[in-house]
């Protein structure tokens, strides 16, 4: 099966040469390499080789996680597998993209599959935990039947690094255009709509973790309550998983108090903070045009809306 | 709340994170024990040479121990990458230079700790210094964590506990830093020791930590982006407990100040004072959940400052969300000519008052005692809903283009509307026991008063003036002493389907009464009098509408003026 690697940027940093390293070593042949640059001005672009590669630039403003997605699968759609990967995952092994053809291939019910991450190395307390507790050693396939058992969760997983079966995903109708985040939750979930299966693949890791602040927390998850204002579909028809949540806090305690107790405050205030930014996103049109902007990590959505 | 709150622990893991990575490039290494390598501890000498010499070795990823002890130095250079982690106290030597601090010469000769141009090293100690304890200068990637400052408290310009400049990446956590010059000894001057200044950085966050009892304010920030100030306490300073300043580079942005107990500081709990010419900087600002207490005192004397929750001058984008502020000195909230603000669940035991420029301001689900427009304010837009209010103060010749009362009990709500722009008080409960009236309106046109629960004990309900024009009472409920509505002559009043209900004992007793009405239209009221009074009276010449008018109790009198019904 042919595959076409897609990799959004922006100002990708020092781990940009590390992710490319990682693609380089993939032992299953990458049909294209399309880079979607959206105006890096940190040299990002200096590390690719331009013909050994299909860069779209774009406009900063213009970026969509799901739109500009879209556009870069519909532009080169010469494949039958479309893997996105971020600008700041690193693949952790040269079998990483051919753990996820081989599983296409073998499934033919499976219309997408994501992968294990696990933190960079040298993270610190909490994301190592947020990964080990999301991202588990075990493999799963999830369909729509697995609503009712894991709610909202069934059809959680990530474009940090997902494939999609080319015919799967433009059945579905591609990724949502002017989504704030989520739009892989959200072609997973029409997908699963549609009768097709997902898989997590634990076999297939990459690198990729983040110490968020707490006020990136808060904006992360202001992001997260417009994302459900605006997307109540899906949580019509997966339904809700709240045990699991308090399943997460009380894990990332218990981890915190066992690998640096002094962490335990940072882990309830970042608690504290992602709960007041969710609120506040929940009610994002009752707030001031002006602050929604503000509070949200995804400032070029607002720019759009 | 509770169906939020599920979803949101929910979320904690179902949705993909996309954002900064921030790497933590701190290397384990070898631990290096001074007192193994020849420095002395609880020697009388100087020992700065021995333990420089040290670090100086020492590879990156390192840590230099100190034990037990106590370790007298001028100044200990950081270099990149080498930890240092102390036991002990590491104090200043006699032979340490003393300095002053001035605004011209904000560093010392001999600085406690050390970091020019370094990077990627922590810092655990406790130190006395009699000048800084800690100055980093363009360095990154520093965090400070398990520390004890101690400064001189008898210095009358002292400089900083710990200072930054230039510097991105420090993180302060779980560090106590005191003393750094003396108390503030007048209510109407201070003198420099900061606990925390944050000078031309980015990214810093402070967090778990104690700052306490230091000359000026407990955290400076100057010319930075980027900054998290979290679950601090920070009390006893002589000015501010935060304090936000701008210099002209315009990076000012991007700042949390929240879950912080800010205490019986000299000045104001939060003071983000813009004083640039021009117009009010976007700070993206959030300020959440902090506990203020007690401000804007020195020794129980006023000083001329002491905001509960903030003072914001010239700045734009803030968000103040769920703060409480008990007895401080002066409004829980101070407003100057700013951009957008909003103030959401905050809870104070004194007032917000907004003066001179204002965009566009949002006062949702708070409890204050009163709202204070003061003398000069030109808003564009105000719009106060859902709140707990005792009044809303409004002086005369006020401009606000837009300004929206929308479901809020006012426990003495006693307005002189005698402003500028557009008015729309709905759905409020407005209970009145001054004498004066609960609504006077001199000045206003296109306003809006309905669906409104007025009580009045003392005075009239709704008074309006020659003045007014276009004023429309909609669906009220009104109880009054008095006169319920009075209308001297406004123009195109309409007084439409409001159930207005007498309280005896005042001079006059009537529902409704107007002075030569100059095209008034009413329709559809109830009016509920006092037995064998007049309930409505129309005095004088003038023209009106009049409909369906339900005279339950008293008389209705309309004179020389020509009804139209």
């Amino acid at each position: 099966m042919k595959v076409n690697l897609f990799i959004p940027t922006l100002n990708a940093g020092p781990i940009w040469k590390e992710v490319l390293d990682g693609v380089a070593k993939q032992n299953y042949p990458i049909s294209r390499l399309v880079i979607i640059d959206s105006g890096s001005t940190d040299g990002t672009l200096d590390l690719i080789n331009e013909k050994a590669c299909d860069l779209i630039q774009i406009d900063k403003k213009d970026f969509d996680h799901g739109g500009t997605r879209q556009m870069a699968a519909e532009r080169y759609s010469d494949a039958d597998i479309f893997v996105f990967l971020t600008q700041d995952a690193i693949l952790a092994k040269p079998n990483a993209i051919e753990v996820m053809v081989q599983a296409i291939e073998e499934n033919s019910e499976l219309g997408m599959v994501y992968g294990r991450q696990l933190p960079h190395k040298n993270a610190k307390v909490l994301e190592t935990h947020a990964r080990l507790f999301n991202y588990p050693a075990e493999s799963k396939v999830k369909s729509l039947e697995d609503a009712d058992r894991y709610g909202i969760k069934t059809i959680s997983c990530s474009n940090s690094f997902a494939a999609y079966r080319k015919t799967a995903f433009f059945e579905v109708g591609g990724f949502p255009v002017g989504s704030i985040l989520g739009e892989d939750v959200l072609i997973a979930g029409k997908m699963l709509l549609n009768g097709w299966k997902m898989a997590y693949l634990s076999a297939s890791k990459i690198h990729h973790s983040h110490d968020y602040s707490a006020t990136e927390e808060f904006k992360r998850y202001f992001d997260i309550g417009v994302f459900h204002v605006n997307n109540q579909w899906i949580f019509e028809n997966f339904g809700r998983a709240e045990s699991e949540g308090f399943k997460y806090l009380k894990s990332e305690l218990t981890y915190t108090f066992k690998h640096n107790p002094l962490l335990i405050p940072k882990c309830l205030i970042a608690t504290g903070a992602k709960l007041v930014g969710y609120k506040l996103g929940l009610n994002y049109l009752s707030l001031p045009v002006g602050l929604r902007k503000s509070f949200s990590m995804t400032k070029a959505y607002w720019s759009r809306t | 709340m509770i169906k939020s709150l599920s979803l949101f622990l929910m979320l904690l893991l179902t949705l993909p994170v996309i954002g900064i990575c921030q790497a933590d490039s701190l290397k384990e290494g070898k631990r290096l024990n001074v007192i193994e390598l020849g420095v002395s501890a609880n020697a009388t000498s100087d020992q700065t040479e021995a333990i420089q010499q040290i670090i100086d070795k020492a590879s990156e990823g390192d840590t230099v121990f100190f034990p037990e002890g106590q370790y007298l130095i001028r100044t200990i250079l950081l270099r990149t990458g080498i930890n240092l982690l102390s036991q002990g106290t590491i104090n200043h030597h006699d032979s340490a230079k003393d300095g002053e601090f001035s605004i011209e010469k904000q560093n010392s000769p001999n600085p406690l700790i050390l970091g020019q141009e370094v990077s990627n090293l922590s810092i655990s100690l406790n130190g006395e210094s009699k000048n800084e304890g800690i100055y980093l200068l363009k360095s990154q990637n520093i965090r400070i964590y398990n520390t004890e400052l101690t400064g001189d408290s008898t210095k009358l310009r002292a400089y900083p506990g710990i200072m930054t400049f230039q510097c991105s990446g420090v993180e302060i956590a779980n560090t106590r830093i005191h003393h750094f010059g003396m108390p503030r000894r007048e209510t109407d001057s201070y003198q420099p020791g900061t606990g925390i200044r944050i000078l031309s950085s980015n990214t810093i966050s402070i967090h778990d930590s104690e700052v306490y009892k230091n000359g000026e304010n407990g955290i400076f920030i100057y010319g930075s982006r980027k900054v998290e100030v979290i679950n601090n306490v920070i009390r006893h300073n002589g000015m501010s407990a935060i304090q936000v300043a701008f210099g002209d580079s315009g990076k000012e942005k991007d700042y949390t100040f929240s879950y912080n107990i800010l205490e019986e500081n000299a000045s104001d709990a939060i003071d983000i004072n813009n004083r640039s010419k021009e117009k009010a900087k976007d700070i993206e600002c959030i300020i959440i959940e902090n506990i203020t207490c007690g401000n804007g005192f020195v020794k129980g004397e006023s000083t001329p400052d002491g905001s509960g929750i903030a003072t914001l001058i010239n700045v734009s984008n803030v968000l103040l969300y769920n703060n409480e502020a008990y007895r401080n000195n002066r409004p829980a909230i101070y407003i100057e000519s700013c951009g957008l603000i909003m103030a959401k669940e905050n809870w104070a035991d004194n007032q917000v008052e907004i003066t001179l420029d204002l965009e566009e301001l949002h006062l949702v689900k708070n409890r204050f005692s009163s709202i204070n427009l003061i003398a000069n304010t030109k808003a564009q837009k105000i719009k106060l809903s859902y709140n707990e209010l005792g009044s809303l103060s409004l002086p005369n010749g006020i401009q606000v283009n837009e300004f929206l009362v929308e479901n809020n009990s006012f426990s003495n709500g006693s307005f002189n509307f005698n402003l500028k722009g557009q008015m729309h008080l709905s759905a409020n409960k407005i209970k009145n026991t001054s004498t004066n009236p609960a609504i006077l309106i001199v000045n206003a046109d296109d306003a809006y008063i309905e669906d409104n629960e007025i009580e009045s004990l003392h005075a009239s309900a709704i008074v309006l003036r020659k003045t007014a024009k276009n004023v429309h009472i909609i669906h009220n409920q009104i109880h009054s002493f008095n006169t319920a509505i009075f209308d001297d002559s406004s123009k195109n009043l309409a007084v439409k389907d409001n159930t207005l209900k007498s309280i005896a004992g005042g001079e006059e007793n009537q529902t409704f009464r107007t002075h030569f009405p100059d095209h008034l239209t009413m329709e559809g009221n109830e009016h509920i009098g006092i037995a064998n009074s007049t309930a409505v009276l129309f005095v004088g010449k003038g023209k009106a509408s009049v409909k369906n008018e339900k005279i339950t109790l008293g008389e209705a009198y309309y004179g020389e003026v020509e009804i139209d019904d």
